[in-house]
């Protein structure tokens, strides 16, 4: 009985310092069955302000609206800023963005989002044109100040053009159309768990929204899902 | 040393599964944006044609001749077209002529001249509309429309009746004037305030009848489409 309780007691103690102090825990392991445990947390730091595509009067021909309007031949404000951060040391992520329904008055009107043309309405691109954001810039993605690890990561629907108010700088990036059912890779940090990163990695987000010939007058919403995900081989 | 083997290895298994369950939180992490748009209704367009040509006609004495104004130096039928983004408003296209007048001030009177509109849809709408919403709704009608398809028939070739004859305004004291205007012809219309929107349209094609007592000359007059509630 007093063996038992000797037991039940470590087993508490352990348990709670455990749930404390991961990371010394297992610092003070050598057992090969905790080495799949990672510390550190891979995270949103931040996602893009709603897209606003402003008011314009019923379209007679299909009409291109903008996030970002105004941004021609400049950065992106620090409000459509994509920061992912990693802090784990250990794998990669990825970064998907999908809508969840088509853009609806809250009536029977409908924006359809597809992948697929016709329907194929709403573009989105990243740039790293930002403002306000400080570190190297290697293929799309800013890696902030203090970031370490490999700058890897694939901005799959990058642009190299800064200008947000015109067709071209969406249109010319494929697979940039989002859809309802199938998200759109935006960012591929895939790594193997003998690799890591620590730190920020931001970029900038700019959509286009067709609005289809006479369409109905209407407020007009939809959600987007931003969604992180463990990405290791 | 056996009570701290057995701790210890249950302690190592709570890490494992400690872990595994963090490991499992953190597959996937989704935050939601929204996306926003305002639309507004707009008011009805008229769209027109910039002019609308006789061919050149030579007549000899005693000959009368019929022409026809069909077709724009681009070989396109003339249209007349209503631009609506659901402004849910009725509306008529109402045609007045002026009388053509040449540098003389002789004049060929509106009332030699008839006035036809076309429409190439076979589904029994005297109007065309592109874009119609609700989709197969058209709620716009044109009186004097006719079925034309362009690819293999001729405007020219419609009889005479078909043609609707500009008449004069009873309040016209001299109809047959240099400037004399005449009533107005209504090419389309909406006589509902159904909700819709669409780019509504009709050709357009005049036939003028000449008299060898015509004095020879460049006639011209104004054609007035009006877009009228």
């Amino acid at each position: 009985m007093r063996y038992q309780k000797q037991l039940l007691i470590s087993t508490v103690v352990a348990l709670g310092i455990n749930l404390l102090f991961s990371s010394m825990v297992l610092g003070e392991s050598d057992q090969s069955t905790v080495s799949v445990n990672r510390s550190g947390n891979l995270s949103f730091s931040a996602i893009p302000n709603s897209f606003d595509f402003g008011t314009i009067a019923v379209p007679n021909v299909k009409t291109p609206s903008f996030s970002d309007p105004t941004v021609n031949g400049g950065n992106l404000p620090i409000s459509k800023r994509l920061t992912v951060e990693d802090t784990r040391g250990e794998g990669g992520f990825t970064v998907t963005l999908s809508a969840n329904n088509n853009f609806s008055d809250g009536g029977s009107n409908t924006i359809v989002i597809s992948n697929t043309a016709p329907n194929d309405n709403l573009r989105v691109v990243t740039s790293p044109t930002l403002t306000g954001v400080s570190g190297t810039t290697t293929n799309g993605i800013i890696y902030e100040t203090n970031f370490t690890g490999p700058q890897t990561v694939n901005a799959l629907i990058n642009t190299n053009n800064n200008y947000f108010g015109t067709s071209n700088t969406f249109t010319d990036v494929t697979n940039n159309a989002l859809d309802t059912s199938v998200p759109v890779v935006v960012l591929d940090g895939t790594l193997a768990s003998t690799n890591g990163r620590i730190g920020f990695m931001t970029t900038g987000v700019a959509a286009m929204l067709d609005i289809p010939a006479f369409q109905a007058a209407g407020q007009y919403t939809s959600t987007l899902t931003w969604t992180l995900s463990d990405s290791t081989t | 040393m056996k009570k701290n083997q057995k701790t210890t290895r249950f302690f190592i298994i709570v890490t494992s599964l400690l872990g595994l369950n963090l490991l499992i939180l953190g597959k996937a992490f989704a935050q939601t944006q929204s996306a926003t748009l305002s639309i507004q209704s707009g008011n009805l367009t008229l769209a027109v044609p910039t002019s609308i040509t006789f061919p050149r006609t030579v007549l000899q004495p005693g000959n009368t001749a019929k022409i026809t104004a069909v077709e724009n130096p681009n070989d396109q039928l003339q249209t007349v077209e209503v631009i609506d983004p659901w402004s849910g408003n009725q509306f008529h296209v109402n045609v007045s002529l002026e009388n053509l007048a040449n540098a003389h001030g002789d004049i060929i009177s509106y009332s030699d001249i008839g006035l036809i509109s076309l429409h190439s849809n076979t589904n029994n709408d005297s109007v065309d509309v592109s874009n119609g919403r609700p989709t197969g709704t058209n709620n716009v009608e044109s009186p004097v429309s006719y079925y034309f398809e362009e690819t293999n028939a001729n405007p020219l070739n419609f009889p005479d009746g078909n043609y609707t004859t500009f008449q004069h305004d009873p309040l016209d004291a001299n109809p047959e004037d240099a400037g004399s205007v005449s009533l107005p012809i209504t090419i389309m219309q909406r006589t509902v305030t159904t909700a819709s929107s669409g780019i509504y349209s009709v050709g357009l094609a005049l036939r003028a009848n000449i008299a060898d007592n015509n004095p020879a000359g460049n006639y011209q007059g104004q054609l007035t489409i009006s877009l009228d509630p």
